[in-house]
């Protein structure tokens, strides 16, 4: 189900998305809708990274939270130049074989 | 006279445990209880088959489904790895009886294998992931991490040293481990 909401956006914001939405045979609402699905899907890996990174959520709960997998996550982390969450600690507390 | 008899029944049955143990190259008393990452990790470093090898790795349906089933879905070749060794009994699948809460989100797969470490008599857990680790800390759960094995396996002369460089340099770029981390794995190959 969806429902209507009203923003209001500046000249320079709205001239853009006319262009743009004209430019890809889209309407106006189709472009938006387009815009706010690819930014909310941004945002919500930027989050799950930052919560990965300080090691607030695990690696598969980082994915799960992106609505992707553990191998797509690491790849992501290629892709950020991000590293794994283990530090130097955790390293001299790891057992031998 | 007695004294001396047992000294040699103790050197006899010694020679026997070394001999048995060098008969076969997989030590049956280590067993390894893995995550998802450090499986895919070490698939990707060329080692897992090597450590299989060695020991007895252990993990648990969500982190089979989380490697094998995805890993193929999207067409990651390290998942056929995984898979082959699962299917060779080399990793072992093992259902929990039971569920557990530890007091902190998890991924499913952590917390099976988690868990798993509660049910099962084990050695070490293989934990790539810093929140899994702590929660492994705050159990004192013994754990180990991808480098370290690597390092472990150059150690006892499972793997050279040159496929060691090798495989911490791919823990480094395809694992994303730290290179702080990699640079302290490199130190203890020397």
């Amino acid at each position: 189900m969806s429902t209507n909401t009203t923003i209001r956006l500046n000249e320079e914001v709205l001239s853009y998305v006319n262009q743009a939405a004209k430019q890809q045979g889209l309407s106006k609402a189709a472009y938006l809708k387009c815009l706010i699905k690819r930014g909310i899907e941004q945002e919500r890996k930027e989050q799950a990274l930052k919560q990965y990174s300080k090691g607030e959520i695990t690696i598969t709960e980082a994915a799960k939270h992106t609505d992707t997998d553990l191998w797509t996550f690491l790849n992501y982390l290629k892709e950020e130049n991000e590293n794994l969450n283990v530090d130097l600690s955790d390293w001299k507390l790891a057992k031998n074989l | 006279m007695l004294s001396s008899q047992n000294g040699i029944r103790i050197c006899q049955i010694q020679m026997k445990k070394n001999l048995s143990f060098k008969s076969s190259s997989k030590n049956p008393t280590l067993t390894v209880i893995s995550d998802a990452c450090s499986l895919i990790l070490l698939a990707k470093a060329t080692v897992l088959e090597i450590l299989a090898n060695e020991v007895r790795i252990v993990t648990s349906p969500s982190v089979y489904h989380e490697t094998v089933i995805k890993g193929e879905e999207r067409g990651y070749p390290d998942a056929l790895i995984i898979k082959k060794l699962a299917s060779q009994k080399m990793i072992e699948i093992i259902q929990l009886k039971r569920k557990r809460a530890f007091g902190v989100t998890l991924g499913e797969g952590e917390k099976e294998i988690l868990a798993l470490a509660q049910e099962i008599k084990f050695d070490l857990l293989l934990l790539d992931d810093k929140k899994a680790i702590n929660v492994s800390k705050s159990l004192n759960l013994p754990f180990t991490i991808s480098p370290k094995i690597v390092v472990n396996l150059a150690q006892k002369e499972k793997i050279g040293k040159e496929k060691a460089i090798q495989a911490l340099e791919i823990l480094r770029i395809e694992g994303r481990y730290s290179p702080d981390i990699i640079a302290e794995a490199l130190l203890r190959l020397r």
